[in-house]
Order: structure tokens, then C-alpha cells, then sequence
């Protein structure tokens, strides 16, 4: 073991936090919230550092000169004026919020929009590639779904594709959903588990 | 006295018959301890119950089985019955006791001439024999315990002995060489030059002794009244068994008839020495040879056997101790408990029997005459008929006239029986690596070895260099493996061969596909926005419960009833999830609630700001955006557990906890109401776990608002028994659904017919081009070659 005291705080603030959960001792339960005070701080500081991590990264690609380093400018740049606009006109400011709704939200929205129009694209040429019963079974299931989200144009709303919708996302989908969750939660607690033990140290040592 | 019955055919024979009238076996036996008849027996009452109590375990078990259960139907009696000679081997122990003392009658005449003559030259030997060298205490020997048989069990008292007889013998030059035998005129010869050795040597027995075994006590006992002192150390690696089968004090004289089998209880004894045998009850050949005894009595007609026996009564007549040397010798070779007769005939058979005349002296360093210390080289017992034949041939050139005569008289030489022969130890004195004959091996003719022989030929083996033999390389190969080559051969040549390359079959250009979607689905979605027609109507079937139950929660708010609403979803889904969360807000927003906000996203705060703006230029003034709550779920509970203490600001660094609406709210749970609007199940899934246990503590309802990806994972939760979220709607569908109870159509109906027109658009393309797709999948496939691969 490279760091015992770091991996012996690490167990350590991991039981006591978990023994808030459990005992209803104010004691324990002051210490949970101190720590998870400390958790937000470090977490914020650490999206601070993340952010200075970034210019400095691309400041390096713009230094070495390379093509793709107009990105690189871009990104930096738009990164002090946004940090100029929220620091002086406050997050919530106009210009602030000019700059979230007239770019960020836009481009993202788009990226969105492009996914839609690859998840059709890909949806056409699925039996293209691979012409097999569960492409047919995933394709038909699809447009089940799709079908039976919203009214028909110019038809109307179909009970019946309603219905065999809301079977296809309660029944199979739902199944599917809770045990991923299980799958999930398992491994969350298996993840707790190797921590508090010291058999994962992801922060090192 | 009762009729005997023949131990072989069982048949009743006259008491005075000697063999069987029947089956003419012999009747009586010819071997018969002297010492067994009453007058023998000098021992006291107290030393026979004792040898009698121990008498039958230390019998050997042979003995004990011929032992009659009552001795006393044997009476001893009938020495009368045996023949004279047989009595005169009984009498051995009078005749000793004649020499030590004046009451002993001499009881010689009743003896045959020849074996009187022979006990006369004995007793002219024991006068010129030196006597004093053994001393005979008078205390020991009551205890009846012979020295001879005292040395048993003393391996190095038995070679000793066997040194002395084999070098020397103490027997002077007697009248009766010229008789005897060669070789016991050679022992008597080294007996006397030894002599002075044993007169120093002394014995003592009192110890000793009482390891002898009983058995052999009542087979030897004409030593047993002349125990030699042997001031020898007591042997303390003696044999176990021998003090059990022995007891201190306690002598062969001690030895009842009840103890003795019948066939030795026959023998007549010394007092009965006297008696003249009868005539009648000689069998056949003991007459005959008694009768030619009486005719011309000489040692050379005697035979082997006998002579042996003669020989070791004239030596007791003069030195008793002898006859106990020569069984010592004898027990010593053979096992402890071979009987007497097998020795006898061990003797007889042609092994050494040494002339002993001393027994088993103490021999001293000074007493030993140093030159002469060949004597004390031990000799190997199973070699004595090699020693034998080896002082024969050393002798050869002076060979005893006793020996030509009785060469003359015709008397073989005795020679081992093969059973006895094989009984020898003889790897004992083998070499087991034989000795290799060199005498035709090369000889060594130069160098410094000259002469040796058998010496390495170093210069031979380097000599012998020639060149090596001359091999065929010329493959052996069978017709089946010629058939493997070929195949092999085959197999090689084909993969030389280069495979004809399938041609890719023709795809439409994937970017004129992408494009097509592309302009379909906008044409869709912009005539629809452009129509403005509401051609899609609010969904009315089929609504689901959480979103009734969502409805109800939010109607049943109070005024001015503080409301978490955590925006925690992306900017890029902002245009589903604002449209799917607008009624919902509004809905809180026509209560009057005081809207806190907060967020688990960077982008959370200004999608907050973002909805609040769109309340007019000043917004909605019930509200407060707390902003970014950062480590994920751990500063989700910090915030659950504390909000005061986690974000004491809102976005504009002013403290809404002091005073206002939120002015008694301390933690999640005294909001009346949290609501999530998330587009990741992650999220969603953060807020049942971390905050939910502090609202269900006070029924502070959770309702979520989820995009259509999050619909299936948040769902369970909305569902069944145990329902964490309390309300949900999901997408466009479940604002549609919300709008559809609340008002009976959907307020923003443009956008629900764009939804509602992309998403059509989206079916018709993926089913159309899928058909067509497998259209052409099938066509290809039809069209593939074997072995081709469609690409």
C-alpha cells in the first residue's frame, strides 16, 4: 500500500458516512454533514480546476502550432467571454443569459437534432446490413413505439397502438429498466464495498 | 510291569521285549540321560518343587510335548533294562564324582572292556593333567550349574574356548593316540601346548550359571555336579530367556523323574551303574557291536558315533570339564535349543569337534604366551570342516601313525550331511566380489607398471582409432507416408493459389440517404409549425396514473407553498423538456408557489433563468434560483439534509433563508412539494435515492417530469405498491396528457403537431427504407455466390 493514510481516511469518512445512514445519532449525523460539506467544496473547486486544466490544454495545442489550433482559439475564447460576461453581469445577467440561449442551447438542441436524423438513418439501413430476426424484432418494435407516442395525422389518436404501446414500455420495458437498476445498485454496492475495504483506491495510493 | 506299547504300531509288546514283536520297531530308546533315575536325583525337596514349578517353562516346547502329565507311571526304575554302554554314558557323573571323592564306588566293571580301557587312559590323562587351574567350589557347586553350559550365551567365552581347543589341546600325550583318531590326536596335541594358559585361567559360574537353559541342564547332566568358577565378568547381554528358563540355585541334580520324559526317565542312572545289563534286552546291534568289543576292543572298530561318545567320557573321567567344552562348542554352534542327540549327530557327521579340555578360561594378557598369539584369532564356526581339511593338509607330512591305522581299518571319512551343509553360513566367508584371474591378462611390459598385469591399455584404445562406418542417407518411406507427402504436397500448391476477391456490391451513397432524412423530416416538422393548424389532437385515451396523480398533487398546492424544482437536465434537450415541464410550471405558477430552484447540472441554472424569463420582463417574482449544486449525489444529500447550510445564496449572492417564503424552511423535507425535471435517468434516479427518505418523513410529495429516454428507467418508480415518485410525466405525451386533463387541448399545439409530425415522418421513413432494404438484402442475398460475403 502506497498511501495507508490517505486509504485509511478514505475508509474511514466512507463508514462514518454510512453509519449516518443507519444510526440516528446526532453525532454521526453532524459528521455525515461535515463531510459531505467539504465533498461540495472539494467538488466545486475541483470543477474550477477542470476548467483551468482545459485553457491550459488548449493553450498548449495553439503554442505547438498545429492546424486543428483554431479550434483550440475558438474555445478559448469563448471561454474568457463568457467568464467576463457572468463575472461582471453576474450568471443571471442579460448579456449572460443572451449568450445561453442564443448559442449554447442552440448548438446543443442541434446536436440533438442530428441524432435524430442518424438514428433514422441508421434505423433504414439496419436490414440492409443485417437482414436477421432481431433487426426485424428491434425495427418493428421501434415504430410500435413511435406510432403509438402520438396521434396519427389526419387519423387521429389509435387506442389499440396507444395500448400496445404503453405494454411495449411498461412490460418489457420496464422489466428491462429494473433489472439494470438491480444490476446497478449491486454493483454500487459491491463498488462501496471494495472502497471501504481499500480494495479500490480511486483517488490514488 | 506292564506291557509296552510300540510307539509305532501301538500294538502291545511283552515288558521285557526290546523290539516290537509286530512291527520290530525299537521299543525302548537308545539314548537316555544318565542323571533321570532315582538315585540320581540328590536334590533336595525344596529345589525340586522349584525346578518342578519351573521345570515345564523352561523346557523347550519339543520336550515339553513328549513330557508325560504323570512322570510317575515311568518308574525309574528299569535301568536294568537298558543296555550296559547306555548305562555307562548315565554313570559319567559317578564316575567324576569317583575321582573327587573316595565314596564314590567305582563302578567300572560293569563296563565293556573297551570302553574301560579308553576310561583308563582318560584317568592316566588327568594325572599328568594340571587340575588346579579350575577351581571347584564346593558352595557353587550345589547349585548345579555346569560352566561349560554357563558359557552359552557368551559369544566371546565360546571363542575363547574354541581359540584354546583349536591351538591347543590341553590333553597331554596320551597312551591312546596311536588309537584314535588323527585329527583328535592333533586337538589333544595343541590341547597340551595351551596348558599353561589354562592354568591360569579361572572360571566361576555362579552367575553364569543360572542362564542355563533346563533342557540342556537335563540333557548334560554329568557336568552339572562339577560347576567351573569362570571369574569372567556375568555376560549382561545375555539372552532374555535364559534367566526365565533357569533359576538361581538350582541344579540339574534338582531334576525329578516327574520332569524328565519317559524315554529319558529309561536311562539307568550312576547309582544303577553297577548293574549288569540285561542280556536279553540288547537289541540286536548293540550285541553285535558288544560282541565284537569283546572280541578285539580296539578304537579302530569303533565307530564314529560311539567314538565320540567314548571319547568325551574318557575325557570326563579325568577332567570333567572337557565333555562340558565340547557341548559348549557344540550348543554354541547349533541353536539354544537343538537337542543333544542333534548335536551328537552334528559330530558325527564330520564337523570339527573340538577337543576342548579347558572350559572357556578366563584367559589373562600375562597368561597368554606371546608367541603364540595366533590362538586368539577367532575362527569362523560355519568354515570348521575347511580348518579341518586345512590341518589335515598341514599335517600331511606328518601324519600320526593313529591316522594310517585307522586309514587302514577302513574308516571314511565323515562328511557333513547335505541337510547340515546347507545350514552353513557360507556367504559368511565368500567373497562376494570374486577375486578376478589376471594370470591371462596383458602384461605390462614397459613403463612403470612393468611387469603388472591387468593394467589399463591406454595406448591400445587410442590406437584403435579407424575410421567410422559409412550409413545410407537414403530416406525409408513406406507407401502411406508417400501418400501424406502427396496429399501435403496438394495442400501447399492450393494455398498459393490467390482466392477470387468478392466484388462489394453497389450501396447508395450514405450521404444522399442522410440528406434525404434530413429534408424529410424538416419539410415535416416545418409544415407542420407553419400549418399552425393543430392537426394533431391532445391525447385523450390512455392517459396514465402518475400523470392524474401529478395533476391532483400540484391543484392541491396551497398559495405561497414553497416549491423545489430541481432543473436537472441539458441544454441540447431543453426543447423537449421545456415543453414537457411548461404545464406543470405554469400550473405552479397559477398557485402562487414560491418556486426554489436548484440543479445537479452546470447548465441547470440558466435553463431556470431561462424559464423564469418567460414570465414577462420581470419574471416571476416568487422565485429563487440557488444555482449548482456540485458532487453529484453526495452534495444532493448535503443539500437534502441542509440546504441552508449548502447554498445559503442564490445566484445574485442574497440569502433567501433569512427571511421571505423559505424563512422556516431548514431542510428539503419543509418544501411542500419537489419536483425534478430531468432528462437523464441518472439524475432522476440521484433524487429518489438521496432526497426521497427525507420526504416520505414528512409526505412532502416528489413528482418528476422526465424526457421520453427517461420514461422507462424512472418509471418503475411511479409504479406499483411502493411508489417513490408521486407524480410523472414523461415527453411531449405526458405534457400533452397534463394539458389534455387540465384544459382538454394542448396549449402549445404547434409544436405538439411538429412533435406529432416528425415523429410520423420518422416511422414512415424507417419503415419504408427498411422495407426497402430488405428488399434489397434479399436480392443480394439471392444473387450471392457460395463463398461470396456481402458487404
Amino acid at each position: 500500500m502506497k498511501a495507508p493514510v490517505s486509504t485509511a481516511i478514505a475508509i474511514a469518512a466512507g463508514i462514518v458516512v454510512l453509519l449516518g445512514y443507519f444510526i440516528p445519532y446526532e453525532g454521526l449525523v453532524s459528521i455525515r454533514t461535515m463531510m459531505l460539506r467539504w465533498a461540495i467544496i472539494l467538488a466545486a473547486f475541483a470543477l474550477i480546476v477542470g476548467v483551468i486544466n482545459l485553457a491550459r490544454v488548449h493553450v498548449g495545442k495553439i503554442k505547438q502550432g498545429k492546424a486543428q489550433a483554431v479550434y483550440s482559439v475558438v474555445l478559448l475564447v469563448s471561454l474568457v467571454i463568457t467568464v467576463i460576461t457572468a463575472s461582471y453581469f453576474t450568471p443571471t445577467g442579460t448579456w449572460s443569459l443572451w449568450i445561453f440561449n442564443n448559442i449554447q442551447l442552440p448548438i446543443e438542441a442541434s446536436l440533438m437534432a442530428l441524432l435524430a436524423i442518424l438514428l433514422i438513418v441508421a434505423g433504414v439501413r439496419l436490414l440492409r446490413r443485417r437482414l436477421n430476426t432481431f433487426s426485424v424484432i428491434f425495427l418493428v418494435t421501434a415504430l410500435l413505439v413511435l406510432i403509438g407516442t402520438v396521434p396519427i395525422l389526419f387519423v387521429g389518436e389509435i387506442p389499440a397502438l396507444r395500448l400496445i404501446r404503453e405494454v411495449i414500455v411498461e412490460v418489457p420495458g420496464v422489466a428491462g429498466a429494473r433489472g439494470i437498476l438491480l444490476g446497478v445498485t449491486l454493483g454500487a454496492i459491491a463498488t462501496g464495498v471494495r472502497v471501504l475495504i481499500g480494495a479500490d483506491r480511486p483517488y490514488g495510493g | 510291569m506292564a506291557e509296552i506299547r510300540c510307539p509305532m504300531c501301538s500294538k502291545l509288546n511283552p515288558p521285557e521285549a526290546a523290539v516290537c514283536q509286530f512291527c520290530q520297531a525299537r521299543l525302548k530308546p537308545l539314548f537316555v540321560s544318565p542323571f533321570t533315575n532315582e538315585g540320581n536325583s540328590r536334590d533336595t525337596g525344596k529345589k525340586d518343587d522349584a525346578r518342578k514349578n519351573q521345570g515345564d517353562s523352561a523346557l523347550p516346547d519339543w520336550l515339553n510335548e513328549l513330557k508325560p502329565e504323570d512322570e510317575t507311571e515311568y518308574p525309574l526304575d528299569e535301568e536294568s533294562e537298558l543296555p550296559d554302554w547306555l548305562s555307562e554314558s548315565g554313570e559319567m557323573k559317578d564316575e567324576q564324582d569317583a575321582t573327587e571323592g573316595p565314596e564314590q564306588p567305582d563302578d567300572s566293571s560293569g563296563l565293556p572292556d573297551w570302553l574301560a580301557r579308553i576310561r583308563k587312559r582318560s584317568d592316566d590323562d588327568q594325572v599328568d593333567e594340571p587340575t588346579k587351574a579350575f577351581e571347584e567350589p564346593e558352595a557353587e557347586e550345589g547349585e548345579g550349574f555346569e560352566d561349560w553350559l554357563s558359557e552359552i550365551g557368551r559369544p566371546e567365552d565360546v571363542e575363547k574356548v574354541f581359540n584354546i581347543t583349536n591351538e591347543e589341546s590341553p590333553l597331554g600325550e596320551s597312551e591312546s593316540n596311536e588309537s584314535e583318531p588323527d585329527w583328535l590326536n592333533r586337538i589333544r596335541s595343541r590341547k597340551q601346548e595351551v596348558e599353561g594358559v589354562e592354568e591360569s585361567t579361572t572360571f566361576s559360574n555362579e552367575e553364569e550359571g543360572a542362564e542355563l537353559p533346563d533342557w540342556i541342564s537335563e540333557v548334560l547332566p554329568s557336568q552339572s555336579e562339577e560347576p567351573l568358577v569362570i571369574e569372567e565378568q556375568p555376560d549382561e547381554e545375555s539372552s532374555d530367556w535364559m534367566p526365565e528358563l533357569t533359576t538361581p540355585g538350582l541344579s540339574p541334580e534338582s531334576n525329578t523323574a516327574e520332569e524328565v520324559p519317559d524315554w529319558l526317565s529309561s536311562f539307568p542312572s550312576k547309582d544303577d551303574a553297577g548293574i549288569e545289563p540285561d542280556a536279553e534286552q540288547i537289541p540286536d546291534w548293540l550285541a553285535s557291536v558288544q560282541s565284537e568289543d569283546a572280541e578285539e576292543p580296539t578304537e579302530k572298530e569303533v565307530p564314529d558315533w560311539l567314538k565320540d561318545v567314548g571319547t568325551s567320557q574318557v575325557v570326563e573321567e579325568g577332567q570333567p570339564e572337557t565333555l562340558s567344552e565340547e557341548q559348549v562348542f557344540e550348543v554354541s554352534e547349533m541353536a539354544p535349543g537343538t537337542p543333544a542327540w542333534l548335536s551328537e549327530l552334528d559330530r558325527t557327521s564330520g564337523s570339527q569337534p573340538p577337543d576342548i579340555s579347558s572350559p572357556a578360561p578366563a584367559l589373562e594378557d600375562e597368561d597368554i604366551p606371546h608367541e603364540d598369539e595366533s590362538f586368539l584369532v577367532t575362527p569362523d564356526l560355519g568354515t570348521a570342516p575347511d580348518w579341518l581339511d586345512e590341518v589335515k593338509s598341514e599335517d600331511a607330512g606328518e601324519k600320526a601313525p593313529g591316522e594310517d591305522a585307522g586309514s587302514e581299518a577302513g574308516i571314511e571319512r565323515a562328511e557333513l550331511p547335505s541337510w547340515l551343509e546347507a545350514m552353513r553360513p557360507v556367504e559368511s566367508v565368500v567373497l562376494s566380489t570374486p577375486i578376478e584371474d589376471t594370470t591371462t591378462a596383458r602384461l605390462e611390459k614397459a613403463g612403470p607398471l612393468a611387469g603388472l598385469r591387468g593394467i589399463l591399455p591406454a595406448e591400445a584404445e587410442i590406437a584403435r582409432h579407424r575410421k567410422p562406418p559409412t550409413y545410407s542417407i537414403k530416406l525409408q518411406v513406406t507407401e502411406n507416408q508417400q501418400a501424406h507427402i502427396a496429399l501435403l504436397e496438394a495442400l501447399l500448391a492450393n494455398e498459393d493459389e490467390a482466392k477470387a476477391v468478392p466484388k462489394p456490391q453497389s450501396l447508395a451513397s450514405q450521404a444522399f440517404l442522410r440528406i434525404a432524412v434530413a429534408l424529410v423530416m424538416m419539410a415535416a416538422v416545418i409544415w407542420a409549425l407553419w400549418m399552425d393548424g393543430s392537426y394533431l389532437p391532445a391525447p385523450s385515451q390512455n392517459i396514465p396514473v402518475e400523470v392524474f396523480d401529478a395533476q391532483r398533487l400540484i391543484l392541491g398546492l396551497q398559495a405561497n407553498a414553497p416549491v423545489l424544482v430541481a432543473f436537472d437536465f441539458e441544454a441540447g434537450l431543453a426543447g423537449e423538456m421545456e415543453a414537457a415541464a411548461a404545464p406543470v410550471l405554469d400550473q405552479l405558477a397559477e398557485t402562487n408557489a414560491v418556486i426554489t430552484t436548484v440543479s445537479t447540472s452546470t447548465s441547470g441554472p440558466l435553463l431556470a433563468e431561462r424559464w423564469r424569463s418567460s414570465y414577462g420582463e420581470d419574471g416571476y417574482s416568487r422565485f429563487f434560483n440557488l444555482g449548482y449544486i456540485p458532487a453529484g449525489q453526495a452534495g444532493l444529500l448535503a443539500f437534502a439534509t441542509d440546504p441552508r447550510a449548502v447554498m445559503p445564496y442564490d445566484l445574485n449572492s442574497v440569502n433567501v433563508w433569512d427571511s421571505g417564503p423559505l424563512e422556516g424552511v431548514t431542510s428539503v423535507s419543509n418544501f411542500s412539494m419537489v419536483l425534478v425535471l430531468t432528462d437523464n435517468p441518472e439524475n432522476g434516479r440521484a433524487w429518489i435515492e438521496q432526497v426521497h427518505p427525507l420526504l416520505r418523513e414528512q409526505n412532502v410529495p416528489l413528482l418528476m417530469v422526465t424526457s421520453a429516454k427517461a420514461e422507462p428507467m424512472i418509471k418503475p418508480y411511479a409504479t406499483g405498491s411502493a411508489r417513490q415518485v408521486s407524480g410523472m410525466l414523461s415527453g411531449f405525451t405526458g405534457a400533452a396528457a397534463f394539458e389534455s386533463i387540465n384544459s382538454g387541448a394542448v396549449s402549445s399545439g404547434a409544436a405538439w403537431d411538429a412533435f406529432g409530425t416528425g415523429t410520423l415522418a420518422a416511422v414512415g421513413l424507417i419503415f419504408v427504407g427498411s422495407l426497402v432494404s430488405a428488399i434489397l438484402a434479399a436480392i443480394a442475398w439471392m444473387k450471392q455466390k457460395p463463398g461470396e460475403e456481402v458487404i
